[in-house]
């Protein structure tokens, strides 16, 4: 296989969230990772209730609490802390492009229209604004993770 | 820059919308921008009105998808975004980069090209190079502010462009009158997105699958996350990818798409 081919593979990857690609030319064929295996694959079933964009938060502790976090001191602390839910189905990025530093990382303050993340849907770019001021509490989903209508995405403890 | 290629006027664009059966709105013209996009973000946040529309002769900082650049060299490109009026369902916004899709093909092929539509909204002549794109960013939540940004190779040739794009003259032939163009892509997004408002999806869906390519055949969809493999089948309601997989009829919000190539000899 032509060596430009590679090298232009290798970059396709480079430039992409993809962890490998394998590619079949005849009886030639060539496979490119990175160094890291590759995640599952599969989307997470995500139950879609429609909800309003922004809404407080339920009781109930979420899966993401942080390990030693007791149900009734979550449950407690984040009966103030406010939802952000994302507005249409797609992916979500925390950066502006893959090289760019976070829009946000937990304990951040931010204001209200500060970019939290954004969520890219057929090449539509949503940009999540924050509708509150207040300091980020806990960010809910991973970077280039799918996401559904209504997911949340963020905890903002309101502040001011 | 060629000396043939005048820069725009607006007073000549306004004619032009006015022919092509455009609702004026509020218009800048610009020889030299970072990108129409975030000229008309700032523009908006100080109340550019619907439907206001920038034209640039030149990018310096043109966008693409997630950072990237978009290549906007002077001498006869096309780089154009517009501000919708805000959409009252904004979970619905993901169907506005394939009405405007559907709306610039319709702008080239009333100008004589042939253009196939490449999910969700590249537009591709006939040899497949890549003769525009489309960019559209929404900011907010509750009630997002839309821009459709629109780059189109008119004129400049491919030698110019990034690789795998051509201009619309080389693809297509054509004198590429880019007033015109410029002002049938307007007229064809403010007429879609009526129809929008009033039948729903449904149309801009049909619009858009008369163009697209490679419907029925075996594609690959590189995602964020993994890559597919399937059959594609059409567009679903919110415009993602239906795709028939070994594993049954999966959805995809994002994705490059290209067409499988089958194994075998050669």
């Amino acid at each position: 296989m032509d060596i430009r081919k590679i090298r232009r593979l290798i970059e396709l990857l480079e430039d992409s969230d993809v962890n490998e690609i394998e590619i079949r030319e005849g009886e030639e064929s060539v496979r490119i990772s990175r160094g890291a295996p590759a995640p599952p694959t599969a989307y997470p079933p995500y139950p879609p209730p429609p909800q309003a964009p922004t809404q407080p938060t339920p009781q109930e502790p979420t899966p993401h609490g942080p390990p030693g976090a007791g149900p009734a001191s979550q449950g407690e602390a984040e009966e103030t802390a406010v939802k952000v839910v994302a507005p249409m189905v797609g992916t979500f990025y925390r950066a502006a492009s893959p090289e760019a530093e976070p829009f946000v990382n937990e304990g951040d303050f931010v204001h209200i229209g500060d970019t939290l993340g954004v969520i890219e849907a057929m090449k539509l770019f949503n940009e999540i604004e924050s509708e509150h001021s207040g300091r980020i509490k806990r960010i809910l989903v991973e970077n280039a993770q799918p996401v559904e209508y209504g997911e949340p995405l963020f905890l903002i403890e309101p502040e001011g | 820059m060629p000396e043939s290629q005048p820069i725009f006027d607006a007073q000549g664009l306004q004619g032009a919308l006015v022919r092509a059966g455009a609702r004026p709105g509020p218009v800048r013209v610009l020889e030299t921008v970072d990108s129409t996009n975030e000229e008309l973000r700032r523009w908006g946040q100080v109340g550019a009105g619907d439907w206001a529309l920038v034209l640039a002769e030149r990018q310096t900082a043109g966008r693409g998808r997630r950072g990237r650049r978009w290549s906007s060299p002077p001498g006869g490109n096309l780089y154009l975004s517009m501000l919708p009026p805000k959409p009252a369902t904004p979970s619905t916004a993901s169907r506005i980069p394939l009405l405007a899709a559907v709306a610039t093909a319709e702008a080239l092929e009333a100008e004589g090209a042939a253009v196939g539509l490449k999910w969700p909204n590249d537009l591709l002549g006939p040899s497949g190079a890549k003769l525009g794109g489309i960019l559209v960013e929404a900011i907010g939540i509750s009630s997002p502010s839309v821009i459709i940004g629109v780059g189109l190779n008119v004129k400049v040739p491919s030698g110019e462009l990034a690789e795998g794009a051509a201009s619309l003259q080389e693809e297509s032939g054509g004198n590429g009158d880019r007033l015109r163009l410029a002002a049938r892509i307007v007229a064809g997004v403010q007429a879609w997105w009526q129809e929008l408002s009033r039948k729903g999806f449904s149309p801009v869906a049909t619009a858009w699958a008369q163009r697209a390519l490679w419907l029925g055949q075996r594609v690959r969809v590189m995602c964020p996350s993994q890559t597919l493999v399937g059959e594609m089948r059409g567009i679903d309601e919110q415009g993602c990818l239906r795709l028939a997989t070994r594993e049954g009829e999966r959805t995809v919000a994002n994705g490059e798409l290209s067409l499988r190539l089958e194994e075998g000899p050669g």
